[in-house]
C-alpha cells in the first residue's frame, strides 16, 4: 500500500482522469477584463519590484523637495488645537441621478480666490465682487464663491450653526466644516454646496448677517458648450463600441478577437473618462460651492485692512521661497541617505566589475 | 503570429484538462485558460522560441489557475474541497463506463485535492503535461531541486491512498 507509485502508473491514472473532462469549444472568449499593459508574470522578481518602488518613491522624495510646499503635512491640524468635523457633513456624496461627486474642496485660505473660480478664463465667464451670473434655460454654469466673515468674540460658533441653517433651508448641505472653537484664535471654515440657481440667493444671506463681511469673492463659468460636447462624444463613441461588438462576435481567430477587443477596451477607456468629465460637469453646474471663513473681529489677521494685488502676491513670493527652503532642508536627509546607498552601490558594482575583468584575464 | 495562433490551439486541450486537474472546476479552469492565453497573445513579443515556448505557456496557466484558487480562498476562506467534485462532465460512454470512469476521476482528482497546492502543480505538470523536471521548474518559477523534491514528497503523499492505490494496478492501467 506504501509502496511508491511508478511514474507509469501516475501517468496513466492523471490521463485517465484528465480524460473525464471533455474540452469545450476552443475558440477564445474574451474575460469582461482582460488584462492591461501593465501584466506581468506573477513570478517577476520581487526585488524588480521593489527596485522600481525605490525608483518611484526616490523621484517622489526630489520633486518633493524641489516643488516645496503643498505636501501632505499642508492639511495637519496643530497639536493641541481642538478641531471638529459638523457632524453629519457628508464628506462623499452623490448628485441628486446617484452619479459619483467630485471630491470637496478643502478650505481656501482667506483672501485667496478658490482654483477655478474668477481665472477661469472662460468666454461666458462671469467674475466679479458679488455681481450674478445669469443662466439662460438650457445652459449649465458652474458657481464658486468665497467669503472671509469677521463676528464679534465668541461668536464663531454661533455664526457657523447660523450659516449652516441658511444652507440647510435653501436646499444645500455642508460639504465640509472645520471649527476651532478654543484657544487664541477661534475660527471656522466651511465649504457648502447649494443649489445652482440659489447660490446667489446664499450669498445675499450670508451678507445679511451681522457678520462683517471682510472679503467675498464669486464666480461663474458657463461651461453649457463644454457639457454639450462631452455628451456628445460619448454618444459617438457608444455607436462605434456597439459595431466593434458586432464585429467581436463574429470574429474567427484569436488573432481577430484580440485586435478587435483592444479596439472595445480602448472606446470603453474614452467613454469611461468622458462619463467621468461629464458628470463632474455636471455635478459642479447642479450645485454650487461657496467658501465661507469666519474669524473673530478682534484676530490680528483682521485688525489691517484687506491686502492688496502687490501685497499679495509679495506674499505669496515669500512664502512660497521659505517654504521652498524649508522642503528642501527637510527633504536633504532622505536626499543624503539615497546619494549614500548610490555611493554603496557604485562601488560595489566597480569592485565586481574588477574582479570579472581579473577573472577573464 | 499565425504560428503562435496555431501552437495555442493545439495546446489547448491539454492546457485545459492541466487547469482542470488543478483547479477541479471545468468552468473555473476554461476562465483560467482563456486568461492565460489571452495574456500570452497579448504579451506574444515576450513569448521565447523552442523548447521554453511550452514551459512558457504552462508557467502562465499555473499562474492564472493559482492566482484563481488563491481568490477562491479569499472569498470562501478554503480551497476548492470535494464540492468540486460535483461539477464533473460525463463522457458519451456506456452506463457502466460512465460509473467506472466518474468514480476513477473522482479517486485522482479528491487525491490530487488533499495535496497542497505546491505539490499538485509539479505533479500535473510533470505527469500529465509531460513537463520534464526543468521545464516545470521554469513554469513554477523554482529550482529543479525543488521540483525534484516536491515531485517525490507528492508521490509519497499519492502512495499513501489507499482508493488511488487501488486504481494503480497493472491491469488498470493497461486499460
Amino acid at each position: 500500500m506504501n509502496a511508491m507509485l511508478s511514474d507509469e502508473e501516475l501517468r496513466g491514472l492523471l490521463a485517465e482522469a484528465a480524460a473525464d473532462f471533455p474540452v469545450p469549444d476552443p475558440v477564445i472568449a474574451v474575460p469582461a477584463d482582460p488584462p492591461g499593459p501593465g501584466w506581468r508574470p506573477a513570478s517577476m522578481r520581487r526585488w524588480q519590484v521593489g527596485a522600481a518602488a525605490a525608483v518611484v518613491v526616490a523621484g517622489a522624495l526630489v520633486a518633493s523637495a524641489v516643488l516645496g510646499g503643498g505636501g501632505p503635512g499642508s492639511f495637519t491640524d496643530t497639536a493641541g488645537e481642538r478641531i471638529k468635523r459638523a457632524p453629519g457633513s457628508p464628506l462623499g456624496y452623490s448628485s441628486a441621478d446617484g452619479s459619483p461627486a467630485v471630491a470637496p474642496q478643502r478650505r481656501a485660505p482667506t483672501g485667496t480666490s478658490i482654483p477655478g473660480a474668477g481665472t477661469s478664463g472662460g468666454a461666458a465667464g462671469v467674475t466679479s465682487g458679488g455681481g450674478t451670473v445669469v443662466p439662460r434655460d438650457d445652459s449649465r454654469v458652474v458657481k464658486t464663491g468665497s467669503m472671509s466673515l469677521a463676528v464679534d468674540e465668541g461668536r464663531v460658533g454661533a455664526t457657523v450653526a447660523r450659516l449652516e441653517g441658511l444652507v440647510t433651508g435653501l436646499g444645500g448641505f455642508v460639504a465640509d466644516a472645520q471649527t476651532r472653537e478654543s484657544g487664541e484664535e477661534p475660527s471656522a471654515q466651511l465649504v457648502v454646496r447649494v443649489p445652482v440657481a440659489r447660490f446667489d440667493s446664499l450669498v445675499a444671506q450670508v451678507r445679511g448677517l451681522t457678520a462683517k463681511v471682510v472679503s467675498a469673492q464669486v464666480a461663474g463659468k458657463d461651461v453649457t458648450a463644454e457639457y454639450a460636447d462631452t455628451a456628445a462624444q460619448i454618444a459617438s463613441l457608444r455607436a462605434a463600441r456597439s459595431r466593434y461588438l458586432d464585429i467581436l462576435a463574429r470574429t474567427r481567430t484569436i488573432g481577430e478577437t484580440l485586435t478587435v477587443q483592444q479596439r472595445v477596451d480602448d472606446v470603453q477607456r474614452q467613454i469611461d473618462r468622458l462619463e467621468g468629465q461629464r458628470r463632474v460637469l455636471a455635478n459642479r453646474s447642479e450645485l454650487g460651492t461657496l467658501t465661507l471663513s469666519v474669524v473673530e473681529e478682534s484676530d490680528e489677521r483682521l485688525a489691517t485692512a484687506a491686502p492688496s494685488g502687490w501685497s499679495r502676491a509679495w506674499d505669496d513670493a515669500r512664502d512660497g521661497f521659505v517654504g521652498g527652503l524649508q522642503s528642501m532642508l527637510a527633504g536633504s536627509g532622505r536626499a543624503l541617505l539615497l546619494l549614500a546607498v548610490g555611493a554603496v552601490v557604485l562601488l560595489l558594482g566597480r569592485l565586481g566589475w574588477r574582479r570579472a575583468q581579473r577573472r577573464l584575464v | 503570429m499565425d504560428d503562435l495562433d496555431e501552437w495555442l490551439r493545439r495546446d489547448y486541450p491539454t492546457a485545459y484538462r492541466t487547469a482542470c486537474l488543478v483547479l477541479r472546476d471545468p468552468v473555473e479552469a476554461q476562465d483560467a485558460v482563456q486568461e492565460a492565453f489571452l495574456r500570452v497573445w497579448r504579451f506574444r513579443d515576450a513569448v521565447p522560441a523552442g523548447e521554453a515556448r511550452r514551459a512558457w505557456l504552462y508557467r502562465v496557466v499555473v499562474n492564472a489557475c493559482v492566482s484563481r484558487l488563491r481568490s477562491e480562498r479569499v472569498r470562501t476562506g478554503k480551497d476548492g474541497g470535494p464540492d468540486a467534485l460535483a461539477g464533473l462532465p460525463d463522457r458519451e460512454l456506456r452506463p457502466e463506463d460512465v460509473v467506472e470512469r466518474s468514480a476513477l476521476a473522482g479517486d485522482v482528482l479528491a487525491a490530487l485535492a488533499r495535496l497542497p497546492e505546491a505539490l499538485r502543480v509539479p505533479v500535473v505538470l510533470r505527469y500529465y503535461v509531460g513537463l520534464s523536471e526543468k521545464e516545470i521548474a521554469v513554469a513554477i518559477d523554482r529550482r529543479p531541486g525543488t521540483v525534484k523534491s516536491r515531485l517525490y514528497d507528492a508521490r509519497q503523499r499519492l502512495a499513501q491512498d489507499a482508493r488511488l492505490a487501488a486504481w494503480a494496478t497493472p491491469e488498470e492501467v493497461a486499460q
